[in-house]
């Protein structure tokens, strides 16, 4: 059954249904043909969304919408200007920094892609080609899902179940997080230098930075606050979700006022219904799991694997091999939320560190979001700005190597990633 | 900003479809307005749970099964709107590289399959819902039922959207994720 069903929904994908359909038609059908009651099926999708830590997904999602439209990227960027402005590849850099602070706000790649791409590229291209500029949006916008909150992480642990916790993949990624924005800020600095740019921006001045920092001390409470009481223990991820609402409506209503009463029912719709996508795959997922589980794949796929290596290495660096392939043509939810059930229990069983694994597991697909044909942030970009997607893809390699280089390094010392949670009782 | 204004527009049929694509047009507004209010109750069950914890040193023992009933309705009420915006994602390689008339064909015959899938889902939800209705929720005596009333209800508005889908073609697909 199991593998008709993974004929099917790859045959119907590749004729262009939605994924989640996809996936809905490919394990009805499959049910159908076996003469399986249908009345499990409602109950499967409604079962699989119903989950108290999943409501986290839309109300990060939301704080992030709320949070942009508060106008705090123009205070990030204000404050990077102060910071990192007068460097070679000034601007270049300060986009980094933007997409470092806003990906501690909000969770998601394609949102910050958006943003930031109508708010800096048009300084950007002024001063770079526009394949530069957008290609330095698209690599700040991917911080999104790295630098906790991430949606990303959400779904991954809700798909791993107990052994993983959202404040511990959270904590996983601060680390790796960092390096990657270090090193996106040197490739920045190269390539600057390689091109001969010439230094701009306002000269490095310690009174500008602190009255910019007044300024953003309000945003950068909110990771501080949220972040920290999810890791403190003083309240459960969703509720530090809902409380990043709560503190993102006051910040729009009351300190920069530029949220309206009558911005909200878009933003929360908009929110709703991306979170509805990304429910739709892990409603109709849950008939395919059932399925596979019937057919005890997991067990099938873990005895494989352990016949062909019983060394945890060659493992990670298969399956990396795996999501790398997934990640150029499989929407990255639709991945974790197949894939995940899977491959985590089989990282158990090599006893690989459920939270180095988890972290891999969200990086690879991370990056498979900026790589052709199926990049989602690459379309992001490309439609704001209205670059070509070759000129972009050939701007960005730099960036997309420097992640790999991350990853391969975070595989082979996973204190990398797991030193900050484990420290912090993860 | 009224529930109307958060979706963005559709063309309209010149023909004696247009009452059935009206009705249509109602039933999204309907729907984005039960979408408004479970993102609410949920936003604001779980903010004031918390409250209520640190400020009161109490809490509401019906707020996780009713924050999640909320969820539930969110989410299945957001996936006919999803269908309506075309922000369901898909690959489009293969497809597109079709003549024109054949990339409608395939989208509509696409669009068939996926509204016959949401009707039978529909069926079996109301069968389910059907079963379960004496069943009472643990902290609230609602009955447990409504859990799966959206499941049914959200396949039945998905069915409509897809079979609009199938008759006048797909919308161009809206930019969205949750990555």
């Amino acid at each position: 059954m199991s593998l008709a069903v993974i004929i099917a929904f790859m045959a119907l994908a590749l004729l262009g249904l939605p994924i989640a359909f996809a996936m809905g038609v490919a394990a009805l059908g499959v049910l159908w043909y076996s003469g399986v009651d249908f009345s499990m099926v409602p109950l499967r999708m409604m079962h699989a969304v119903n989950s108290f830590p999943l409501m986290s997904i839309p109300f990060f999602m939301l704080a992030g919408e709320l949070m942009i439209k508060a106008g705090i990227v123009e205070r990030l960027i204000a404050l990077a200007n102060t910071l990192v402005g007068r460097v070679r590849g000034g601007m270049a850099h300060v986009t980094m920094l933007s997409g470092a602070g806003l990906a501690t706000v909000s969770g998601a790649a394609v949102s910050d892609a958006s943003a930031l791409s109508s708010m800096l590229v048009p300084s950007l291209t002024k001063i770079y080609d526009k394949g530069f500029a957008t290609a330095i949006v698209a690599a700040a916008a991917n911080l999104g899902p790295i630098i906790p909150p991430s949606g990303a992480m959400i779904v991954y642990a809700f798909m791993a179940g107990s052994s993983v916790s959202v404040g511990g993949m959270f904590m996983a990624g601060v680390v790796p997080g960092l390096i990657i924005t270090i090193g996106f800020l040197a490739i920045c600095s190269w390539i600057a230098t390689r091109r001969g740019w010439a230094v701009t921006g306002e000269p490095f001045r310690l009174a500008a930075v602190l009255i910019q920092l007044r300024r953003s001390l309000i945003v950068l409470a909110m990771p501080v606050l949220v972040i920290g009481g999810i890791v403190g223990g003083a309240f459960t991820a969703t509720e530090g979700s809902a409380i990043a609402v709560v503190y993102s409506m006051a910040l729009g209503f009351f300190i920069t006022r530029t949220l309206k009463l009558a911005d909200l029912p878009g933003i929360v719709v908009r929110a709703a219904i991306t979170s509805g996508m990304v429910g739709a795959l892990i409603a109709f997922a849950s008939i395919i799991t059932y399925l596979m589980t019937v057919d005890l794949l997991p067990q099938q796929l873990s005895e494989l694997l352990r016949g062909l290596t019983s060394n945890p290495l060659v493992f990670l660096a298969l399956v990396a091999l795996l999501l790398l392939v997934v990640g150029m043509f499989l929407e990255s939810n639709a991945a974790y939320i197949m894939l995940v059930p899977l491959l985590h229990p089989i990282a158990l069983q090599y006893g690989i560190d459920p939270l180095h694994f988890g972290f891999l597991f969200v990086l690879n697909l991370v990056i498979g979001m900026l790589t052709p044909p199926v990049g989602v942030v690459l379309f992001v970009v490309c439609g704001v700005t209205g670059v070509r997607m070759r000129d972009l893809v050939s701007n960005l390699w730099p960036f997309i190597l420097l992640m790999y280089s991350v990853l391969l390094v975070c595989m082979l010392v996973p204190s990398i990633v797991t030193a900050l949670p484990r420290a912090l009782g993860y | 900003m009224t529930a109307k204004t958060c979706l963005p527009e559709m063309a309209e049929p010149t023909t004696s479809s247009a009452t059935a694509w009206r009705l249509l047009n109602g039933l999204d507004q309907l729907v984005t307005g039960v979408l408004l209010g479970s993102v609410a109750l949920m936003v604001g069950v779980v903010s004031a749970q918390v409250a209520l914890r640190y400020g009161f040193n109490r809490s509401i023992d019906w707020a996780d099964e009713v924050g999640r009933l909320a969820f539930v309705w969110s989410i299945f009420m957001a996936i006919p709107l999803g269908v309506r915006q075309g922000s369901h994602i898909g690959i489009n390689i293969l497809v597109d590289k079709l003549p024109e008339i054949w990339q409608s064909a395939f989208k509509r015959a696409a669009a068939a399959l996926c509204a016959a899938l949401m009707l039978a889902i529909a069926w079996a939800s109301l069968g389910v819902a059907r079963d379960q209705w004496d069943e009472l929720m643990a902290t609230v005596d609602w009955s447990v039922g409504w859990f799966i009333v959206p499941v049914g209800l959200g396949a039945l508005l998905s069915a409509l959207q897809l079979i609009r889908i199938t008759i006048f073609g797909a919308p161009l697909p809206a930019q969205g994720g949750a990555e």
